[in-house]
């Protein structure tokens, strides 16, 4: 959220200038294990807690807990630390941008570490440990196995004299509640123009993003279902009106729009569920998503990496293991961060306590047999950030067609794919 | 002279070591394909023939053409015409130089925040005030024109430097001079353009030319935290898109290619400046 954001940039720039003005404490970070997060502050909270435990249950070892609000930022730190050869430790990336460090030998491989802990990979959900596998071996350790779902603010459903969305609901339920929501400064739908975002809508129209989700050459969305799905949501923001327009966006993000009760339905994984939590007199719940011919969803997946360059890779291995197994889940999944990657502590009331906000948290559980994924490639992160530019034209530039579109979108894109290939 | 050359040493080992080095290592780099986290392949000039075929770059290098064009002239008027305003010793004069200079005191990531909230397109104050006085809207954040203009109009808050340079060229005029204009019976328009402007112009000449080469590094903060290089690229200036890059991207030779070709019309820039200098001097 901007407020967030704003406040993070701020501490991030009073921090730099505390750091020229003072001396680097360069022996004690040495002695400390670094790990770093990315995430607004109420997502990143749990982590202090997580390292808490982890210290109290570890005599000898110092974590030092580095965060990002940004995952731009994360990111960007991550490659300047790697080329500086000074890494952390251990960090936490999502599966679509963690191929480019292991591409490059930056990752030390964490199945051996992991099986020398005692942890079981059978104890976990299979979709997010696939996708951490590259050459054939596990990575990256994933926390949880989040999906993409609809977040429902109950009350304005409620005035709008509306019954909460079933699962198996359809497009044109999808399309007519959302129609419905949408009255005065109140949106019925919130969802950004970017490729996870629209790819489920593909997959579930019985449609395909790439050609080939291990080696791919180009993107599939001028294919007639992946086109179908493209249109149906781009209707739904030029024709329906039902989503906030592109100037009302750069004024207030879908977050905090959300949050202020002016956005009914909201596209989003489940890193938000942290931060709604917090929002006083927000009532919301989760669904699954709108179905058009199979049911389906996308994976959001977050693992820790160990850096190859690491001088700790020992203690880097049982930071991690004590993060994913049963005690580390539990923690993370009470604060309503992660959809646990470890099956026992999904099931348990730590993750579905129907207390909670949001009280259908099932539904990421029931979500897990349609999951999908898009592809592990190095130029991953960079395709979607062209993709994103693209989409978003055709999301909101007037004249700008689907045709335009989908013509830009392979021509940008085609050369990276190849690169990722040679 | 001699004391005066001893104190030059620093500046110039810091120069040296902050600037000329890694100015070398990028053109080094910037011939090889490096990712960071392997060691430098050697493709020879692969990097710059890459920027030929490369559409943002074009494109990245006509958002700092624009940029330049349109903020340095506003920059360079804003710095001489506040000088002549304020350049009079009086009470009120002398309370209002330092407001003009404050802007360059705050630190830019700080500043860029303030933009954003500004130019908040619904809730900022320059919309409210549009709107109050039925004037439309103008839409940075989301509008490629209207970001450009933004941005280049931001630069000419932050001329504290160029105040000071152009209030001390303005108070080296004799007092001789304009009385001479007085006595001829010259008016107020005349003396500024017979008198003041034509001695003030080198100097107003030498910020021209700071600006143009400042110009690609003071777009750089604005548009990574206010524009995000958006909309639609309209921000994207060449050193943002060199950062994007050699750091989001792992493509740190050409990231260090792209720097090298800013380099290069800086250089120009430079070079063109100190011959009109010359002529100035000379001629």
């Amino acid at each position: 959220m901007r407020t967030a954001r704003f406040v993070a940039l701020l501490a991030a720039g009073l921090l730099a200038a505390a750091c020229a003005g003072g001396a680097g404490d360069g022996t004690a970070e040495a002695d400390r294990l670094v790990v770093q997060v990315s995430g607004e502050a109420e997502e990143t909270a749990v982590y202090d807690s997580l390292v808490q435990e982890f210290e109290a249950a570890n005599e000898g070892i110092d974590v030092e807990l580095v965060k990002y609000a940004e995952k731009s930022d994360h990111l960007t730190a991550l490659a300047t630390s790697f080329s500086a050869g000074d890494p952390p430790d251990v960090f936490l990336v999502n599966f679509r941008e963690y191929s480019q460090f292991v591409a490059r030998g930056a990752i030390e491989p964490i199945e051996s570490h992991l099986a020398r802990a005692g942890i079981e990979l059978a104890d976990y959900y299979e979709p997010p440990i696939e996708a951490f596998t590259y050459d054939g071996e596990l990575q990256c350790m994933p926390q949880n196995i989040s999906s993409l779902v609809v977040y429902y603010n109950i009350d304005l459903f409620a005035r709008a004299g509306l019954e909460p969305p079933r699962a198996g609901w359809t497009w044109d339920d999808f399309r007519a509640t959302a129609k419905e929501l949408t009255a005065g400064d109140v949106y019925g739908l919130g969802i950004e123009p970017n490729v996870i975002r629209i790819a489920p809508f593909v997959w579930s129209n019985g449609g395909d993003i790439v050609d080939d989700l291990w080696a791919p050459t180009r993107f599939t969305f001028d294919q007639p279902e992946a086109r179908a799905a493209l249109e149906f949501i781009v209707s739904l923001v030029r024709d329906d009106r039902v989503v906030p327009s592109e100037q009302e966006l750069a004024a207030q993000d879908l977050e905090t729009r959300f949050a202020a009760g002016k956005l009914g339905m909201l596209l989003s994984s489940r890193r938000d569920t942290p931060v709604f939590r917090e929002v006083a007199g927000l009532n919301f719940d989760v669904a699954a998503l709108p179905v058009a011919k199979e049911p389906a969803s996308i994976l959001h997946s977050d693992g820790y990496c160990i850096a190859a360059a690491s001088e700790r890779v020992a203690d880097a291995a049982r930071f991690i293991a004590y993060a994913i197994g049963p005690e580390g889940q539990t923690l993370t999944a009470l604060a309503g961060r992660t959809v646990p990657s470890l099956k026992e502590v999904a099931t348990s009331g730590a993750f579905l306590d129907p207390a909670q906000q949001p009280a259908s948290s099932q539904v990421f559980l029931d979500s897990i047999p349609h999951i999908r994924r898009t592809p592990v490639i190095p130029t991953w992160t960079e395709i979607e950030e062209v993709a994103e530019e693209i989409l978003t034209r055709a999301f909101y530039d007037p004249g700008y067609t689907i045709d335009d579109a989908l013509r830009e979108l392979d021509e940008a894109t085609r050369p990276l794919f190849e690169e990722a290939s040679g | 002279m001699k004391g005066a050359g001893r104190l030059a040493w620093p500046y110039l080992a810091g120069l040296a070591l902050l600037v000329a080095l890694p100015a070398l290592l990028a053109a080094g780099i910037s011939l090889t394909e490096f990712s960071a986290l392997q060691p430098p392949v050697f493709v020879g000039v692969a990097n710059f023939a890459r920027m030929l075929d490369d559409e943002l770059f074009w494109t990245s290098l006509g958002n700092s053409a624009v940029y330049v064009a349109v903020s340095v002239p506003l920059r360079v008027a804003a710095a001489a015409g506040c000088a002549l305003l304020l350049a009079r010793r009086t009470r009120p004069a002398g309370a209002l130089r330092p407001l003009v200079y404050l802007p360059t005191a705050i630190p830019e990531p700080a500043l860029a925040l303030l933009w954003l909230w500004v130019l908040n397109p619904l809730y900022g104050p320059l919309a409210g005030a549009l709107r109050a006085l039925g004037l439309g809207s103008f839409d940075a954040l989301t509008d490629p024109w209207s970001a450009r203009i933004a941005l280049a109009v931001l630069a000419a808050f932050q001329i504290g430097e160029g105040f000071v340079v152009a209030l001390a060229a303005r108070r080296v005029i004799p007092t001789s001079l304009y009385e001479a204009a007085a006595v001829d019976g010259a008016r107020p328009g005349q003396v500024l353009r017979r008198v003041t402007l034509p001695l003030m112009a080198p100097a107003l000449l030498l910020l021209g030319g700071r600006d143009v080469v400042l110009g690609f590094q003071t777009s750089f903060v604005p548009a990574l935290l206010v524009t995000e290089g958006g909309p639609r690229y309209a921000t994207t200036y060449l050193p943002v898109y060199a950062y994007r890059q050699a750091f989001s991207y792992f493509r740190l030779g050409y990231g260090a290619a792209l720097s090298v070709v800013m380099f290069a019309l800086s250089a120009g820039a430079v070079y063109v400046l100190y011959r009109l200098g010359r002529r100035w001097r000379y001629g």
